[in-house]
């Protein structure tokens, strides 16, 4: 606007009303974003959750791609070549060009030409990097079971015993107290009474409490949901329990949901390498992060690297799962951060 | 006269008669609340009643109570002849029940489904109750709906939270419009919205009302608006109706001490009347000597909750009143 210049006096029609048009006024410019899409815009200005989703996809992919495109056989000992370094072809890069102390262990160990061990090898000869590779399978699988059981078990106990609520949500209540009142430790070696070692009684003990903190905040969120005024205004229009369910509780929670598989996932990787490690995970000669870690740790003042490269995969893989799921609780939620 | 008189008063038909509604909350608990102490009342077909009173005095409640979110703790509330406490859940009288009876929500934020969309959450009754034909026919309604309620159909793609309180209240309401309902009740509808919008949306619900011939029950803390769109007004305090009269009735002939202090809080816009005006303030134990009350006719078509013995001094307040006035 310009001033008006104090030269020219207004005039009568310079207090006329302006016209209002009220279809302008409910006018929206702003371009139609749905939740996702913010939430989506909003985490890619999170660098550090980007770097986290792609070295995840990264890893995850190289995981599942070596079921068919391995190195050599996880399991093949070669007791010629036992503790052998890192070498990277005939790159000749330091640490990675087969030498240790300033001998070719390669050639002393009658490696035949052509033969390398990106990783090197551990004491019965085999493949670090295929072990690695199979540890890390085991890892994704053990975070693929924890999430179906957050999403089917968690997210379904929290979602009855909220909406629910009254008697039906005490008692519920009462039974996930009892459950996480039990170590997690503590029903594996019950399991062990029974099972084998071995995936399994990890996969049960997961099954039995893994969910626990899922349904705990399904549920908390589900109770304040419920009387939010859009679901009682579905309630009159006639819509079942179950479809309210559905339309309205789930695409609410979907934020909880998520963010609390991804801080589910890493507890469940560390908590199957944990017991591994402490041997009574997975039996020999299954590879997982844990019992590499376990046999790395006995040669670490002789052969570090066969402890320091399982604990990278692990160190990076825990990361990654908290600061996405950091990223996706920001980005989900904005008012959360900061 | 008895509490009877109160309900059956026939004149007009009938729509909506609540018998001795109770509604208590955690019954028997140490948190127990009596929300609704026995309230009997009834809607003409077609009218607006206003139910006012200050917050927690259970208007909302008995709101809820009307349209069966909660299952009252006692009595019976018949909607056109048929008693809705005892419909069943998934019964076809229930889903008709759910059609012909709507609610306009106080909160504009947390009435919407902030994950729909704006045509989603409006044909929401349309889909539960299979009211359109073709996707194309649910499309057409929810496009008129948005026209009636002053609405662009460009918005129907978008979500609530690109909208304001008042254009939000109006989706709610063109949700609640779209079963083609024959009682809404309003639960403070615009108790959360600016005051330049508050008019808007009244208007809005008065034009409704005259084209489809809707029948209202309107919940307000503010007895001045209630007034303005009322017939006649009920008013609540401690889940108990302490008086009922047409809306004229009500502003200009008061009985209750509790409507008088209602009253009186209402700033006038005249700053000589204003300034004399003095806000009464009334002692809730007035009425708490555990005397048996109940709704009386004082005068025709107007009523007080009271004691058998102070009825006569309200018959004869109310005939002061009308002859100082003629
Ligand atoms: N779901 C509930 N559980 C327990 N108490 C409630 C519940 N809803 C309302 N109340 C109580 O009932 C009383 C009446 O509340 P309400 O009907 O919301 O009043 P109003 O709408 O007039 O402000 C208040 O004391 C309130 O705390
Ligand atoms: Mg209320």
């Amino acid at each position: 606007m310009t001033p008006q210049s104090p030269s020219r006096p207004l005039g009568p029609e310079a207090f006329k009303p302006v016209p209002v048009n009220t279809q302008a006024q409910e006018q929206i410019a702003a371009p139609s974003l749905t939740f996702s899409q913010d939430a989506r815009s909003r985490l890619k200005q999170n660098k550090l959750a980007l770097v986290s989703f792609w070295l995840l996809v990264f890893i995850g992919s190289a995981a599942l791609l070596s079921l068919w495109f391995s190195p050599a056989n996880p399991n093949t000992q070669h007791l010629a070549y036992t503790h052998l370094p890192p070498k990277w072809g005939n790159l000749n890069v330091p640490f990675f060009n087969g030498y240790r102390d300033g001998v070719d262990l390669y050639a002393r160990s009658g490696v035949p030409r052509g033969t390398y061990f990106f990783l090197g090898t551990d004491y019965l000869g085999r493949d670090l990097l295929a072990r690695i590779l199979v540890g890390t399978r085991v890892s994704l699988f053990i975070a693929l079971l924890a999430t179906f059981f957050d999403l089917t078990i968690g997210v379904f106990y929290g979602l009855i015993a909220g909406w629910r609520g009254g008697r039906t949500d005490t008692i519920m209540q009462r039974l996930i107290e009892i459950i996480s009142s039990v170590p997690n430790l503590i029903v594996v070696i019950l399991m062990l009474l029974v099972f084998k070692p071995g995936l399994t009684s990890i996969i049960l003990a997961i099954a039995m409490t893994g969910w626990v903190t899922m349904a705990r905040l399904v549920r908390a969120e589900t109770l304040q949901l419920k009387n939010q005024e859009f679901i009682l205004a579905a309630r009159t229009l006639g819509e079942t329990s179950r479809r309210i369910a559905v339309k309205h509780l789930l695409p609410n929670l979907s934020s909880t949901i998520i963010i609390q598989t991804m801080f589910t996932i890493p507890s469940a990787i560390f908590f199957e390498a944990f017991l591994s490690y402490i041997g009574i995970g997975l039996p020999a000669p299954t590879a997982s992060l844990g019992t590499l870690l376990a046999d790395g740790q006995k040669v670490l003042q002789l052969y570090p690297s066969e402890l320091v490269f399982p604990a990278i995969i692990i160190v990076v893989l825990m990361l990654a799962f908290n600061l996405l799921a950091d990223g996706l609780r920001d980005a989900f939620d904005p008012r959360s951060s900061r | 006269m008895t509490n009877d008189s109160v309900t059956t008063s026939a004149k007009r038909p009938v729509l909506v008669q609540v018998d001795h509604l109770v509604q208590t909350f955690n019954p028997g608990k140490k948190d127990e609340v009596k929300a609704v102490q026995d309230i009997s009342f009834s809607i003409y077909q077609g009218e607006t009643l206003g139910l006012v009173g200050e917050s927690g005095s259970g208007k909302t409640t008995t709101g809820r109570s009307l349209i069966r979110l909660y299952q009252p703790t006692g009595g019976d509330v018949l909607f056109a002849g048929q008693n809705i406490a005892r419909l069943r859940t998934g019964s076809p009288a229930m889903r008709d029940f759910r059609r012909k009876v709507q609610m306009i929500f106080q909160d504009p934020y947390a009435s919407l489904n902030p994950r729909m969309k704006v045509k989603d959450i409006i044909a929401e009754g349309i889909d539960i109750h299979h009211l359109a034909a073709s996707a194309a026919d649910r499309d057409n309604r929810v496009n008129a709906l948005l026209a009636q309620v002053g609405l662009n159909q460009d918005h129907a793609n978008r979500y609530p939270h690109e909208f304001s309180g008042g254009q939000r209240q109006r989706i709610g309401i063109a949700r609640a419009l779209a079963v083609e309902p024959e009682f809404i009740i309003a639960d403070e509808p615009i108790s959360a919205l600016d005051v330049s919008i508050q008019a808007q949306v009244v208007n809005l619900l008065k034009d409704i009302q005259a084209k489809q011939g809707l029948t209202y029950l309107f919940i307000a803390h503010d007895l001045a608006m209630v007034k303005y769109i009322s017939d006649r007004i009920a008013v609540m305090h401690n889940g108990r109706l302490v008086e009922l009269a047409s809306a004229d009735e009500v502003y200009n002939h008061p009985l209750h001490p509790y409507t008088k202090s209602l009253l009186s809080a209402i700033p006038i816009p005249d700053p000589a009347i204003e300034r004399q005006r003095t806000p009464l303030v009334y002692d809730p134990r007035e009425a708490e000597d555990n005397r048996p009350r109940q709704l009386v006719a004082v005068y025709p078509e107007h009523y007080v909750w009271a004691a058998a013995d102070e009825v006569a001094a309200y018959q004869a307040a109310a005939v002061r009143q009308h002859r100082e006035e003629r």
